[in-house]
């Protein structure tokens, strides 16, 4: 628990750090942030040290509504242990690439503040036990997004890419919401543990599901990420490659009892969707960053698919990997374009834009090595980390095909084969257009790559092997593929025991990947085929679907406001006004009249009698005497 | 005196009181009213005279003579002091202490 708390605090007091250093001493922030990091990486590896399998939960008390106590409590078990890790191992391999990237930058004190928040955001959000704290680490996370994709503020483009980023999480978020609602109304709790998953759990893993959809950058709100690329490139590998994009995933792990038939499947469609999208979109696209965003999609896709189809433990396996390999192409991306960008600068070309790239493999030999395994690890190749997270996939998800023979399960093992070749290709045609082919840029000219920002990449590379996955280089053993996720799930070593097919499957599955590099070398490298630039474009679809109809809805509601609510408001005024003019005149004259009458009757009555008085000494005496009679007369009577 | 003649008088009492009373009345003249007053008075003394004829009432009667005589002549030099600051003799006219209306 100490360690956890020590791991999680850690970047907060670098945030804190980053933001006070005065100005003078602001080259002091990255020093700084990266040494406080890396007393969390100590403290995660204290953590594995002492055996993963190990539970904790605590909690205080955070606030009560009504009867109801809501904790601020952490929940680690199998699942957040890796998790956790990987966020903190990468995030500080991030810091340390960033020393060498941000070392021009102005604001460099900004920079690394943010990051500092996003990855304590990042790990409150995967050591939350309660669905609540998750949620507001949930939306820090994206907010800390936010701010670094727009972290070079005076590109306009960054700015439109930060709000859009925000803008299509929050809308997955607002389901988050419901779902929220959902879960309080039928468990009277946000506990993970203790959540109910009896009513109405479809429609609450819906809403949940619509979280991932925005944060995990599923379709159809996908288009945020290639376009968060503006942010700095060590920023897309932490945030919008390894760690926040693979939030959503981990949510859907969180909370695995959403994983009812039909939301699974609706699910299991949503990844097959974007994993076939993302990666077709990426075999058009010629910016290297935006081909990894792309890439990103697909595969983030592809564990959705994982999920949905039945693999958890595959998909979860998957995540990590993902993050190792993605992040080192990311940041190994990072260190060309950050070597291409003083000639480009000088001779106005772009240096994201792999047509401008070309026999790098002699340039930076460690850089080619590291992305050579990345790249070895992303097409699931033997002795890398992805060919045991694909079999991990593909094995229950065969299985599960073979026991139900349905037709759409045999769709999600297609797609499943489909999206593979096509990771397989974009990754091809990226690795030869950069690293092969002729020199577009003469070396003399590159800025070097300094070795803070080589290592990085390379422990990265090396994460991605096989070793750090399973003992077993041909399949799944026993390291972290025995996470629990699923109470009741079939134990991952038994695989190989129960269901014997599961080695025929390994072998098709390579095979299937040799043929895709077959295919790539074929088309990349003997054909020469240039992908069009695609027509077709989600933004263009939102822009047709949901922009134009929400404008024109604006348009006429603004139209209906100005003529039909203000005309009824201006009635409603008048009406007040002439009710206000009756009130007034009745007041003058009736009630201000009553007490006017009153007064005129008192004074005329007091004239009358005045006037009876007259201050004339004869009618004194007449009048005393006739009443005197009067009194005689009533006396004598 | 026997009752008849006591009648008379009273009569003639009640036919004096009722003619000054109509003078102090109607007399737009503080003289007059005064003279009104006399003949009130005099009504009185009339009335005392009918109802007993001896000593003590003719004595009763010539000191309430004696009496009016000095009041006549008081009134008569107030209605002098009246006429002299007011310029008139009018009880109608002397209002000075009446409430501006």
């Amino acid at each position: 628990m100490t360690f956890v708390l020590l791991a999680i605090a850690m970047p907060v007091i670098s945030c804190i750090l980053c933001l006070l250093i005065p100005k003078r001493f602001m080259w002091l922030a990255p020093i700084v942030s990266t040494l406080l990091m890396f007393v969390s990486v100590i403290a995660a590896a204290v953590l594995y040290a002492k055996g993963w399998h190990v539970e904790v939960t605590a909690g205080i008390p955070w606030f009560q509504a009504g009867t109801s106590v809501i904790e601020l409590n952490v929940f680690v078990d199998g699942l957040t242990l890796p998790m956790l890790s990987m966020v903190i191992l990468i995030s500080f391999l991030v810091h340390l690439y960033s020393v060498g990237f941000m070392a021009d930058d102005q604001h460099a004190g900004r920079y690394f503040a943010f990051l500092g928040f996003f990855t304590f955001s990042m790990l409150g959000l995967v050591v939350s036990g309660n669905l609540l704290l998750l949620f507001c680490f949930w939306e820090l996370v994206g907010f800390s997004s936010y701010l670094l994709i727009g972290h070079w503020r005076e590109r306009p483009l960054a700015g439109a890419a930060a709000t859009k980023a925000f803008i299509f999480n929050r809308i997955g978020d607002a389901l988050f919401v419901v779902g929220l609602m959902i879960t309080w109304q039928f468990s009277h709790t946000f506990n993970i543990p203790e959540i109910d998953n009896g009513g109405w759990i479809s429609v609450a893993g819906l809403c949940f599901f619509g979280g991932v959809i925005g944060k995990s950058a599923q379709f159809p709100l996908l288009t945020w990420l290639p376009d968060a690329m503006q942010g700095p490139t060590p920023v897309s590998a932490l945030i919008h490659a390894a760690t926040m994009v693979a939030a959503g995933v981990f949510l859907i792990l969180r909370i695995p009892f959403i994983l009812v038939p039909g939301t699974a499947t609706v699910m299991a469609v949503t990844g097959a969707i974007t994993a076939l999208y993302g990666g077709w979109k990426a075999l058009q696209e010629y910016d290297l960053k935006k081909i990894l965003a792309w890439s990103t999609i697909s595969q983030l896709g592809f564990m959705i698919l994982a999920i949905g189809a039945g693999s958890e433990q595959g998909a979860f396996t998957h995540l990590i990997a993902h993050a190792f390999f993605k992040a080192c192409l990311f940041l190994a991306a990072g260190a060309i374009i950050h070597s291409l960008y003083h000639v480009a600068k000088h001779n106005e070309f772009d240096p994201q834009d792999i047509r401008n790239m070309g026999g790098f493999y002699k340039v930076t030999p460690r850089l080619f090595i590291a992305t050579t395994l990345a790249i070895a690890a992303i097409c699931g190749l033997p002795l890398f980390s992805g060919f045991i997270s694909k079999e991990m996939i593909i094995v229950p998800m065969f299985r599960r095909a073979l026991e139900t023979g349905s037709f759409i399960s045999w769709t999600y093992v297609g797609v499943f084969f489909v999206s593979s070749m096509l990771t397989v290709l974009y990754s091809y045609r990226l690795y030869v257009n950069v690293f092969f082919g002729p020199r577009a840029t003469p070396y003399a000219d590159l800025t070097p790559v300094p070795p803070v920002m080589q290592w990085p990449v390379s422990l990265l590379a090396i994460l991605s092997l096989w070793i750090f996955f399973s003992w077993n280089a041909g399949g799944p053993g026993e390291w972290l593929a025995h996470f629990k996720a699923h109470p009741g799930n079939i134990s991952v070593a038994q695989w190989h025991v129960i269901f014997p097919r599961a080695t025929i499957i390994a072998w098709v599955s390579f095979g299937w990947t040799l043929l895709s590099i077959a295919l790539g070398w074929y088309l990349f490298t003997y054909r020469k085929t240039k992908p069009r630039e695609s027509q077709f474009d989600l933004d263009h679809v939102y822009d047709i679907a949901v922009l134009t109809p929400a404008l024109r809805a604006s348009d006429s509601l603004a139209k209906f406001d100005k003529q039909g609510i203000d005309t009824g408001l201006h009635l409603f005024a008048y009406s007040q006004v002439a009710i206000a003019k009756i009130a007034s005149y009745f007041d003058k004259f009736v009630v201000d009249g009553s007490v006017s009458a009153i007064a005129w009757i008192a004074r005329a009555s007091g004239n009358i009698l005045r006037h009876a008085g007259g201050g004339q000494v004869q009618s004194y005496l007449l009048w005393s005497a006739v009443t005197l009679i009067i009194f005689i007369f009533w006396i004598l009577k | 005196m026997d009752i008849s003649t006591s009648e008379t008088i009273l009569y003639l009492a009640a036919f004096l009181f009722c003619v000054g009373f109509t003078v102090v009345l109607t007399r737009r003249n503080l003289i007059m009213m005064l003279l009104g007053i006399e003949l009130m008075l005099n009504a009185a003394n009339l009335n005392l005279i009918a109802f007993g004829n001896s000593s003590e009432n003719q004595f009763f009667i010539l000191f309430i003579i004696l009496v009016a005589v000095c009041e006549a002549a008081v009134g008569i030099a107030l209605v002098l002091r009246v006429y002299h600051f007011y310029k008139t003799s009018s009880p109608d006219q002397i209002s000075d202490l009446k409430e501006r209306a």
